[in-house]
């Protein structure tokens, strides 16, 4: 093949049955640069359809802040009031994914200090603390947890935590109700040690 | 740059040819047997849009198991059986190859049918697993798994074995699809069928599924079949093979996320990747026609032949189907055409106008080559064609003007769902009856004469091998001789 | 240079890029969710299907109905409610911000609401509007909630509430949703079309109850007897054209009777996180008479 001009033009003809072969001429600048177009449309399609690739982002909402930003009545949502204080409070110790951590922390996920019928075990840890060593699952764990019974001051948001906790990861107990805690929070509130595992044993599941 | 070409004479052609005789005759009687088997129950499905009480009574022919089964009748019996043919063809004069193994290659194929026949008795009987296009029970799949290793696996030794080590841009197509089909039929099977993941996520996978058959396995055998059939018949050299290579590697990557339209009940993310990958792979297939136009340009279709025909209406064809899947990813239009008959008029240009098309043009134009006989009817050829054709045409046209027609009246409350039926679509569905029986007088014509032709081929060579005991040559046809000459050699 | 192990490289490494983008992803990001806790209903959700209903999940997978008929409400846009929740102590200035969010009041609608809130005082409003509203009440002492409503051609068709979710299919197996709307959408049916022997009428022949369907009719689902001392129970009441003959009562089979169950439990009745709005107690189920025309 001779110099190339600016449009090719391959008209040989050849043979019946032969096969077709292939030219191979450089590739127009052209081409590139509309790739390049195209993959930059494509980013900000993404960037602005796609909803961060978020699971909980459905059509037409274009962000999970504002999914969760439109939620109906959410600040009254107890389970949306408790996560936002797990996460402030607890998670740190306890996880986002409620695991915990082996040997420091205990689960919280499908404990069986958790999944009881009443919350008064664990209102009086959240308000007071616990010394270990206690038995979660079988297992032992003896750690210090402390009290939250001051930075938890409202009744309505410590309900709210422990339902959050009893509702979440598969947990499947009862919510817990501002009454509740009042009544725990009297009861205890100002013993100012934590509790130990066989303390907390010695009383019942249910809020008297 | 070097135009790589082919420099063994048209007369070592018969060595090779005849290996892939038997094999690929048994591949493509079956495929267009199923093709037939297919257009019937679309045929009683359509007509049952219309007629409802037609064959009401039977819940073996339900239209919601007339539709799956005339699916998967049609993608696994004709289309990826026809595929195997072709893709054996293109690999034999590419790579100049003979087919290794051949008799395993006849046991795959035997295979593959039983495992088809098993599944499409079992959507009929019930057992359809809910999934678009992997209907099929789950039982059938160890089958066809086995099958294909079988058969893809001797294409892909053949493949290896080629005379000719440069790659001809069909064969990077051929090999992705090879390589392609088995990981996601085990993948979705197993995931699907076998351990079932939970909700939503069976629908994706579905659709990763469905597109990957489509695009890479059945576009890709299509797409190789273009780029090889109209140069060929033009009788020119492929324009640039680097835009073959780009557009290759751009509906490889891109190609199995299209499909899944956005304002589905699956997270945002999901449709807007299916639109952005739609978007790059019709830009690739803007790519790829541009590049055969400028190969063929100025080729008069007269002097290429009937097989011109079939090749050139598959590639229009796979080219507005790509562009008008790209065209609905996009979310405005989505709304309308989702849940219409729009889709449907997608996968009829896709699979029957593109691929279906492209297959029976290569079984026109391989046949005769490979059995060293030509067609007794010529003449009915052009009859398929045009019966094909239009048929495919009629269809298409119906189902993607009335869909638009369903979706608009969907989208606007006020009409009563009634009304979007009856007053809207209904004439368009009685039109795409007409097409689909056209189609099926196309299948019709299709199974004669390709049976016509097995029985010639073998016919003739027991009546020749019997005859050459007692006499000698009285045949007197020269093609009949060279048959018997050719098998006797293989014997 | 030797093309094939380059192609097989290339190949292998984009059927790995497409599995994890739609199956990996999706796998880990929806594959383990589990049942969620939703305050409207006081209880987890979704609830796993009773048994009959699940054995009418398999009929209708195996009758095909899903080639006609989608189960997923789509959700086009949205637009927000602005109620006065508690109008506060300083009366005076509310009133004028009710006025100034809603020019359409008069002085004394203005008092009316603040009066008696919790009161609507716009509705349908886009959400920058609403936004803005909400801003201007932030220091006055009142509270207002822009109440989200979701808006979209399958919602005010009356097909459902909401849009559907992932969370509503936890436990289809497999999912059925339907590509097609040959017929209406079912996502939530059971809370639409409430009368079991109008479906069993429909599955034996639609054009009892609906004049102009283009659904075909599936007589095998049920059984024609000859009526014993006392006519059946669940004999289905045929007239016209479509009674069966003298001293013969049409009944529903075992499979007739375990579909319908599922139908009756194809409910999207309530919000969840993904696809909010506003919740009211016990919520109308209006029989959508577009769909059910008395048959000529």
């Amino acid at each position: 093949m001779s110099t190339k001009p600016k449009k090719t033009v391959h008209k040989k003809k050849h043979a019946e049955d032969r096969e077709p072969g292939v030219h191979k001429d450089p590739v127009p600048v052209l081409l590139f640069v509309i790739t390049l177009l195209l993959a930059f449309w494509g980013m900000m399609y993404l960037h602005t359809n796609a909803g961060g690739f978020n699971r909980y982002v459905y059509g037409p909402f274009s962000s999970y802040d504002m999914v969760s930003n439109v939620q109906p009545g959410s600040s009254d949502d107890p389970m949306k009031k408790g996560a936002d204080i797990y996460k402030s409070i607890c998670l740190p110790c306890h996880q986002a994914s409620g695991m915990g951590a082996p040997g420091q922390f205990p689960p919280l996920i499908g404990s069986d200090w958790v999944n009881v019928e009443g919350p008064n075990r664990m209102l009086r840890i959240v308000l007071n603390g616990l010394n270990g060593p206690i038995e979660v699952n079988g297992e032992s764990w003896s750690g210090a947890m402390p009290g939250f019974g001051d930075l938890i001051a409202s009744d309505e948001d410590l309900a709210a935590v422990i339902t959050y906790v009893r509702n979440s990861w598969g947990n499947e107990g009862s919510a817990c109700t501002p009454e509740e805690a009042a009544a725990v929070r009297a009861d205890s509130g100002d013993r100012g040690r934590p509790w130990t595992g066989p303390e907390l044993m010695a009383l019942p599941v249910e809020v008297q | 740059m070097d135009v790589t070409q082919s420099s063994k004479s048209p007369s070592d052609w018969t060595e090779i040819d005849s290996s892939y005789r038997f094999p690929t005759l048994f591949l493509a009687s079956k495929a267009v047997g199923w093709l037939l088997l297919g257009s019937i129950f679309s045929l009683i499905a359509s007509i049952k849009m219309h007629s409802p009480s037609f064959l009401a009574s039977c819940p073996w022919v339900t239209y919601g198991v007339m539709m799956p089964a005339a699916l998967n009748a049609v993608v696994y019996g004709f289309a990826l059986q026809g595929a195997f043919a072709a893709l054996l063809w293109m690999t034999m004069r590419l790579g100049q190859v003979k087919l290794v193994a051949p008799g395993y290659l006849f046991i795959g194929s035997l295979l593959w049918n039983i495992g088809v026949f098993v599944g499409v008795v079992g959507i009929m009987a019930g057992h359809s697993s809910g999934h678009a296009y992997l209907e099929m029970p789950g039982y059938v799949t160890p089958i066809l798994f086995a099958a294909y290793t079988l058969i893809g696996g001797i294409a892909l030794v053949t493949f290896h074995k080629r005379q000719v080590r440069d790659l001809y841009p069909s064969q990077w197509f051929i090999f992705a699809a090879l390589y392609w089909f088995p990981w996601i039929l085990t993948a979705a099977s197993f995931l699907l069928h076998m351990s079932p993941v939970r909700g939503v996520t069976q629908a994706i996978i579905g659709g990763w599924y469905a597109s990957g058959l489509n695009v890479i396995v059945l576009g890709f055998i299509g797409i190789a079949l273009i780029q090889y059939l109209l140069p060929k018949l033009a009788k020119r050299d492929l324009h640039n093979g680097y835009l073959s290579m780009f557009a290759f590697w751009v509906i490889l990557f891109f190609g199995g996320f299209t499909g899944l339209l956005p304002g589905q009940s699956l997270p945002a993310w999901v449709g807007a990747l299916s639109a952005v990958c739609s978007v790059f792979v019709a830009f690739a297939w803007l790519i790829l026609g541009y590049n055969i136009y400028r190969t063929i340009e100025g080729a008069s279709s007269k002097s290429a032949g009937l097989g011109y025909k079939f090749v050139y209406f598959s590639a229009v064809a796979g080219l507005i189907s790509a562009l008008l899947t790209a065209w609905a990813s996009r979310v405005s239009i989505a709304e309308v055409v989702q849940f219409t008959l729009f889709i449907p008029g997608l996968k009829w240009l896709h699979l029957y106008g593109f691929v279906g098309m492209g297959l029976i043009g290569c079984i026109y134009l391989f046949l005769p080559k490979v059995t060293g006989t030509d067609w007794s009817k010529p003449g009915q050829w052009t009859a398929i064609f045009w019966t094909y054709a239009i048929g495919t045409s009629l269809v298409t046209i119906a189902f993607l003007v009335g869909g638009w027609k369903h979706g608009k009246g969907l989208i606007n409350p006020e009409t009563p769902f009634m009304d979007v039926l009856r007053g809207g679509i209904a004439p368009f569905i009685r039109m795409s009856t007409v097409g689909e029986l056209l189609v099926l007088v196309a299948s019709v014509l299709l199974v004669w004469n390709v049976s016509s032709m097995f029985c010639r081929t073998y016919c003739s060579c027991l009546c020749g091998a019997l005859g050459s005991i007692g006499k000698a040559e009285t045949e007197g046809d020269t093609k009949k001789s060279q048959s018997k000459k050719s098998s006797k050699k293989k014997s | 240079m030797n093309q094939g192990p380059l192609l097989f490289l290339g190949v292998l490494c984009a059927m790995a890029a497409s599995w994890m983008g739609f199956v990996l992803m999706p796998q880990v990001q929806l594959g383990n969710q589990s049942t969620r806790h939703v305050k409207e209903i006081g209880r987890h959700y979704p609830a796993e299907r009773g048994g009959l209903a699940d054995k009418g999940h398999d009929v209708y997978r195996a009758a095909g109905c899903a080639a006609c008929h989608t189960q997923q409400v789509r959700q086009t846009g949205f637009n927000f409610d602005i109620v006065l929740t508690d109008a506060g102590d300083f009366t005076d200035l509310v009133i004028s911000l009710v006025k100034e969010s809603n020019s359409s009041f008069s002085d004394q609608q203005a008092a009316d609401i603040v009066a008696n809130a919790p009161r609507t005082i716009l509705e349908a409003v886009n959400q920058s509007v609403a936004n803005s509203i909400v801003r201007s009440f932030k220091d006055s002492g009142a509270k207002v909630a822009a109440n989200i409503r979701p808006t979209g051609p399958d919602i005010d068709r009356g097909w459902g509430p909401r849009q559907t979710v992932g969370l509503d299919y936890l436990f289809d197996e497999p999912i059925l949703l339907g590509n097609q709307r040959i017929g209406p959408d079912l996502a939530n049916v059971g809370s639409r079309l409430t009368d079991r022997e109008w479906h069993f009428l429909h599955l034996y022949h639609p054009h009892t109850v609906v004049g102009k369907s283009m659904m075909p009719a599936y007589p095998y689902l049920f059984e024609t007897q000859i009526i014993g001392d006392d006519p059946s129970s669940d004999a289905l009441p045929l007239a016209g054209e479509f009674a069966p003959e003298e001293g013969t009562e049409v009944v529903p089979t075992a499979e007739a009777n375990v579909l319908v169950d599922y139908l009756l439990s194809l409910r999207i009745s309530h919000p969840v996180f993904e696809a909010p709005y506003l919740f009211t107690q016990a919520e109308p189920s209006e029989n959508n008479n577009s769909e059910t025309e008395q048959a000529e």
